[in-house]
């Protein structure tokens, strides 16, 4: 049995058919949203899938239910929503949740702890590619960035001193089926192209058709999290979950023009200009190496089948 | 007033030394050990106010800070260096950092100084070490882990709150008062004086020709006092050191030219496995920002500390 905490959210309900699909049951933690997806299977709520609900925040239930269902693994989803919340709610969130999960697993005897981070914390770093091993500055631009830093580092030493088997998992931008906070280009551009009305730009605006980004298809982030949590033997405690090159915002335009040709999106020439650091995407070699995994999809695929998912789905 | 958590540790009682000659009071906190030095001790009830605190009780930090209407807080207090379990100094370490800032922001002090380490540093490839470069997750120890994970949330806190904010990063801290002599300056000057061999520790005597870069307790303490009520700071991030490094022989042969008896059995030569190039932390940026030069090198902090020694019982 693996504990996903967060296994209600975009990324979680992923990795947890993932983990299915290898055959392992599940009891995957919610805290407010609670949903239970088409794509877990038919008839596996309380056969295969056991899902409970958890304040990350509170050591006793943490390690209550990390005991009750003898989790073999945890993997560490569950974080703050990214605005809304003051400073000191994300820390007890995120700091406090990270060693009750960490002690949780070590109590119920679970052989790996899977961390959930992400590609911002390579943020402030003048150029990519991103390896994992980077150096990485002490200063933050953004609160992901921060926590998963910092909890990176806490993690990693708790594993020293413990020896529990660890990893962190990075990913970039995750779009696909069931992401429905659509932070990122990928979800505005699909989901407009459905609905048949105007994407919905960020606050920054119309986007340029030369800017570019490591946007991940989340099938691809859910697969390095189960290799990351059922293989064996790691050879490294840090793993990139990108996919590995940079798509232009105008390949995302034409990726979506090519399934829905009078879809109502649209770039600006050019770059921004206030770019970011050139060539910003995560290195895969290590996920080749070590789990064995490339990344399946390319924007094309991506675009076309989470269009596809969409279409067949409310929105 | 200024409250310093960890008053009552070794680099806690040197920085309210210091911050009292620079006209401020002071609120001493401390946990399990107690102890008043003879160069504060008269200000005790007048100028300095003690008190006991568990930074990882947020409502007592609170009303402490509240209470004395602190004006800014020094933040030494961490758990010892051995005894607990990772849980226990995980929460130590983080509910006491999240509880000192929340104090520092609901009272609005100036600013918020925190104690960190040139720990950090490790796992670097050469130096000298300056205060912005980019770190690596791992780390070597859980000293290294706690600061570097306290620093990242602590200036993350200062963006979103506007806190100011300032972290002071030292090593191989050594001068009267230390007691719990885990670096070889103070083992070497204990021994010196006691007339004995020193108890080089766990990794036996140090190579005559491996570095350190060894900090006198007092620059310590007059790097966080500066850091602590600078009307500005233009960084977040502050270096204590010699600002460059010397061999263990420097350190024996200082040790010697004031207690000639001393008797120490240096390995030769370097460590095998060898320190990395340049092994000091940059003093730049306190020299440049804040106006101080290290006052003690080898020669003279050796000299002050073995002289405290002959006159302190050991």
């Amino acid at each position: 049995m693996i504990l996903v905490t967060g296994g209600m959210g975009f990324i979680g309900m992923h990795v947890v058919k993932a983990l299915l699909d290898a055959g392992e049951p599940v009891a995957p933690t919610s805290h407010r949203s609670w949903r239970t997806p088409e794509i877990w299977g038919d008839d596996v709520l309380g056969k295969r899938v056991f899902p409970e609900n958890l304040d990350v925040a509170s050591t006793h239930d943490a390690v209550a239910l990390a005991v009750k269902h003898k989790v073999s693994a945890v993997v560490h989803l569950a974080m703050p929503p990214i605005a809304g919340n003051n400073p000191s709610a994300e820390y007890i969130t995120s700091m406090h949740g990270l060693i009750n999960l960490l002690e949780a697993a070590k109590t119920a005897g679970a052989q790996r702890f899977v961390f959930a981070s992400s590609n911002s914390v390579y943020g402030g770093l003048a150029a990519g590619p991103l390896y994992e091993d980077t150096l990485l500055p002490v200063a933050s631009n953004s609160q992901i960035n921060a926590f998963k830093k910092a909890s990176e580092v806490l993690m990693m030493n708790w594993a020293d001193r413990t020896g529990m088997s660890v990893a962190a998992v990075r990913p970039p931008g995750v779009f696909g089926p069931l992401y429905y906070s659509l932070y990122n280009m990928a979800g505005r551009f699909c989901h407009a192209a459905v609905k048949g009305v105007e994407a919905n730009y960020p606050p920054s605006g119309i986007p340029y058709a030369d800017s570019n980004a490591d946007l991940a298809y989340v099938t691809d982030v859910a697969q390095v999290f189960a290799r990351a949590t059922l293989q064996p033997t790691l050879p490294h405690r840090i793993y990139n979950a990108g996919a590995g090159v940079l798509f232009t915002n105008g390949q995302l335009e034409t990726a979506v023009k090519r399934v829905i040709p009078d879809a109502k999106v649209a770039t600006n020439p050019g770059v921004n200009p206030n770019p970011g650091p050139p060539n910003f995407y995560l290195d895969m070699a290590r996920v080749k190496a070590d789990l064995g995994y490339t990344p399946q999809y390319d924007l094309d695929r991506g675009v076309a089948e989470y269009i596809d998912w969409l279409r067949t789905h409310p929105l | 007033m200024i409250l310093v958590t960890g008053g009552m540790g070794f680099i806690g009682l040197h920085t309210v030394r210091a911050l009292l000659a620079a006209g401020e009071n002071v609120a001493v906190s401390y946990h399990s050990s107690y102890r008043v030095p003879e160069f504060w001790k008269d200000e005790v009830g007048k100028r300095v106010v003690i008190e006991q605190l568990d930074v990882t009780s947020p409502h007592d930090v609170l009303a402490l800070a509240q209470k004395h209407k602190v004006s800014g807080i020094v933040h030494l207090a961490m758990p010892g260096p051995a005894g607990l379990s990772p849980a226990e100094d995980y929460r130590t370490s983080m509910y006491g950092l999240l509880n000192v800032m929340e104090a520092a922001r609901f009272v609005g002090v100036k600013r918020l100084t925190f104690a960190s380490s040139s720990t950090l540093y490790q796992g670097l490839a050469a130096g000298p070490y300056t205060e912005d470069m980019p770190l690596p997750i791992d780390s070597a120890n859980q000293t290294a882990a706690f600061k570097k994970a306290c620093e990242v949330l602590l200036f993350h806190y200062a963006d979103r709150t506007g806190l100011d904010v300032g972290a002071v990063r030292m090593r191989a801290v050594y001068g009267p008062m230390y007691y719990s002599l885990m670096n070889m300056p103070s083992r070497f000057c204990h021994a010196a004086v006691k007339g004995v061999e020193p108890n080089y520790g766990p990794a036996g005597a140090p190579y005559a020709q491996d570095t350190n870069d060894f900090s006198n307790v007092h620059d310590v303490a007059a790097v966080f006092q500066r850091v602590a009520t600078a009307d500005k700071l233009p960084h977040r991030t502050y270096n204590v050191s010699q600002g460059y490094e010397a061999t263990f022989q420097e350190l024996a042969d200082a040790v010697k030219a004031v207690e000639p008896s001393f008797t120490v059995n240096l390995k030769p030569g370097q460590n095998p496995k060898g320190n990395p190039p340049n092994n000091y932390l940059s003093a730049d940026r306190v020299k440049e920002v804040l106006g101080y030069t290290p006052q003690y090198g080898v020669a003279k902090g050796v000299a002050d500390y073995i002289g405290w020694l002959r006159t302190h019982s050991l």
